[in-house]
């Protein structure tokens, strides 16, 4: 066949990726298999495999035409649109979370499970480990920037997809004053902990609430468009809204309702609430109190005139937080507070602050908290802080890489 | 009051970027269209700093927020651009794009709440913010280069500018997509413990880093076909239009974290 002499340039590059995507494609419909994330001691293994491959392949094949070609622009640009296909389906298809046998939809709605990933993947790997040997042997300077966003982007690539096997996510519901020692995988089966965990305490720091005024009848709240901002009650503030003057008296976020007043309660089951004076320009006056109400008391509206009432707006959570006492294996006792994007680091384990009871909201006493360990975050790093730097030498350098500029 | 004070800002800004606008027309009046679109530039600028300062917390957060950084950026790159090769439609182009992301606020004020939710309180947030808009303003100023380019190429007329101009904007903005991607990922980790969850505009920024990353690629192997290397930046821009504002309308986006709603 002519088409395949060698030099092989766009044409061949396009067509290996084609025929690469289209067994992908047959396996996938003639044998659907969950492709498997192996962990350690497996995982090293065919980092190191992936590792060797370009090198062996460089070095023992170094005549080579597919070798060459390998390195070449236009089988990176086939793979790389090859992943641009991938993505694409992937952005259309919603994609299960599990796996689901049966090859009718061609793997396409859990594809990072399909073979077509898996072959696609090491496609853009070969290409891209055959160009960054090309590149670093013998090493250049002027290769730097180069090597930087390329070797930053396979580590990167290989250092997700073999963590995946070896890291380790477990969920646990802790109850207040309880000690913990078990949680849940991904699976939903139950795991021992690596230590054992007790929930001191679960806060929940809300914004204050904000006030809008309520269209009677239809309850519409008015449009906050017309007023393009949102006012959060304070104490003593004074605002002016749709053309009352209101004043926020006392503000009290914790509450209770108790013979026709609120008073100060910080206990469970407790409600914001604010006392308010209101007036228009036409000498319309209206005061009393408002709440926004929670599973235990009833919403309290204050009506303004004929058409409208001022409301409170439930509060919205600021920061939910959980102070831990960890005893770990090695018998150290830690204390530490987590809230999200707060995690906490201890004997290789990461605490996230993942959820609490929400029908309970802020009197919540649970919270659930979720442990990982990822064993190749180091790596993963590695390869995103060479992608910064390398992203930093594009933008200095710029252009000036080009071909047509040096010729 | 926020967003009160907008409209002043606005009409005062609009005013003098429509007569930067036209005194660009002129080559002879383009130096006073050059001060003019930095006086507005400025205008725009302290309203942002205001609303920063009077919203407690970085007003990054709704697409208002976003489209008013995208205002401010156009203008800078127009600018810059302006001075380093001198384009003046350029300039043009991005004050009208400005413009039209001003006037879109201008009509659809959303409400502008002061409230952070948890997940985004952290410190990745205004960088990751920040870099993508400043890339978006970048890539899409590209795609408008690249289209005069394929204009001018239908035409038969070949200026080397042009693709040198697209390729600069398209490295900074590639750069700075980069920069979005590896921050967003390192937030992730911080906030949930998982770098990458393929959440639908994890996806579709991937989708558009490769894009770009493909043009790159074709103009570095092949500088002398333009016209394809021209195509190509503009579809990308496309596929950069789909992760930006189409996603809420595909059958991915429920899940996603990052459909906004007010």
């Amino acid at each position: 066949m002519v088409m395949w002499h060698f030099p092989w340039k766009y044409k061949q590059s396009f067509a290996i990726a084609a025929g690469i995507f289209g067994i992908g494609n047959l396996l996938e419909l003639v044998f659907p298999f969950p492709i498997l994330h192996l962990g350690y001691p497996y995982s090293v293994i065919i980092g190191l495999f992936f590792l060797s491959i370009p090198f062996l392949l460089s070095q023992l094949f170094k005549r080579s035409q597919i070798v060459k070609w390998l390195s070449s622009v236009p089988a990176a640009i086939s793979s790389i649109s090859l992943y641009v296909v991938l993505s694409i389906i992937m952005g259309f298809i919603p994609q299960s979370p599990t796996y689901i046998a049966g090859g009718i939809d061609f793997g396409y709605t859990h594809l990072l499970l399909s073979w077509q990933y898996l072959f696609i993947e090491l496609y853009f790997l070969l290409t891209l480990g055959m160009v960054i040997i090309r590149r670093a042997i013998p090493f250049r300077a002027g290769n730097i920037g180069f090597l930087l966003n390329h070797l930053g982007l396979w580590i990167v690539i290989v250092g997700i997809t073999l963590g995946v096997g070896d890291k380790q996510k477990i969920m646990v519901p802790l109850t207040e004053h309880q000690a913990t020692v078990r949680g849940y995988n991904e699976k939903g089966q139950i795991i021992p902990l690596p230590m054992t965990l007790t929930l001191k305490s679960f806060t929940i720091d809300d914004y204050n609430p904000s006030l809008v005024i309520v269209e009677s009848g239809s309850g519409r709240v008015v449009d906050e468009k017309e007023q393009s901002r949102q006012t959060l009650i304070e104490q003593g503030a004074k605002i002016a809204m749709n053309g009352w003057n209101i004043m926020i008296k006392h503000y009290l976020p914790d509450a209770s309702f108790v013979d026709g007043t609120f008073i100060p309660f910080k206990k469970r089951g407790s409600v914001p609430a604010a006392y308010i004076e209101a007036s228009n320009a036409k000498g319309v006056k209206s005061k009393g109190w408002i709440s926004c109400g929670n599973s235990f008391s009833s919403t309290m509206l204050l009506q303004l005139d004929k058409s409208y009432y001022l409301a409170m707006a439930k509060p919205l959570p600021k920061r939910y937080s959980s102070t831990l006492t960890i005893y770990t294996k090695d018998n150290k006792i830690v204390d530490t507070t987590i809230w999200v994007n707060k995690p906490f680091t201890v004997s290789g384990w990461k605490l996230y602050q993942t959820g609490f009871d929400e029908k309970m909201g802020k009197w919540s006493n649970i919270s659930i908290v979720t442990l990982v360990r990822d064993p190749w975050l180091p790596v993963i790093y590695g390869g995103f802080f060479m992608l910064i730097l390398g992203s930093f030498t594009l933008f200095w350098k710029g252009q000036r890489n080009h071909k047509n500029i040096r010729e | 009051m926020n967003w009160f004070y907008f409209p002043y800002f606005y009409l005062a800004t609009t005013l003098l970027w429509v007569i930067a606008i036209v005194c660009l027309f002129f080559k002879k009046k383009s130096i006073p269209g050059f001060y003019l679109s930095v006086a507005g530039l400025l205008l725009i600028l302290s309203f942002t700093v205001i609303l920063w300062i009077l919203l407690d917390r970085p007003p990054m957060r709704t697409l208002g927020e976003t489209r008013l950084w995208y205002s401010v950026f156009m203008p800078v790159i127009g600018i810059i651009i302006f001075k380093r090769w001198n384009y003046r439609w350029f300039l043009q182009y991005c004050l009208a794009m400005a413009l039209v992301f001003l006037t879109i606020n201008y009509f659809e004020t959303e409400t502008h709440e002061k409230t952070l939710m948890p997940a985004l309180q952290s410190v990745w947030f205004v960088p990751h913010v920040i870099v993508y808009i400043l890339a978006y303003a970048l890539l899409a100023a590209s795609s408008l280069v690249a289209i005069s380019g394929l204009y001018n190429h239908y035409k038969k007329r070949i200026e080397q500018t042009t693709i040198v101009l697209a390729d600069n904007l398209v490295y900074i903005g590639f750069s700075l997509l980069t920069l979005g991607l590896v921050f967003g990922a390192l937030w992730a980790k911080e906030a949930w413990g998982d770098y990458w969850t393929w959440d639908p505009k994890e996806t579709w920024a991937l989708i558009t880093w490769l894009a770009y990353m493909l043009y790159i690629h074709f103009r570095y192997y092949q500088p002398k076909s333009q016209s394809i290397a021209l195509l190509i930046l503009a579809i990308s821009f496309v596929l950069l239009l789909v992760c930006w504002f189409g996603l809420k309308y595909l059958p991915t986006a429920h899940n996603s974290v990052h459909i906004y709603t007010n």
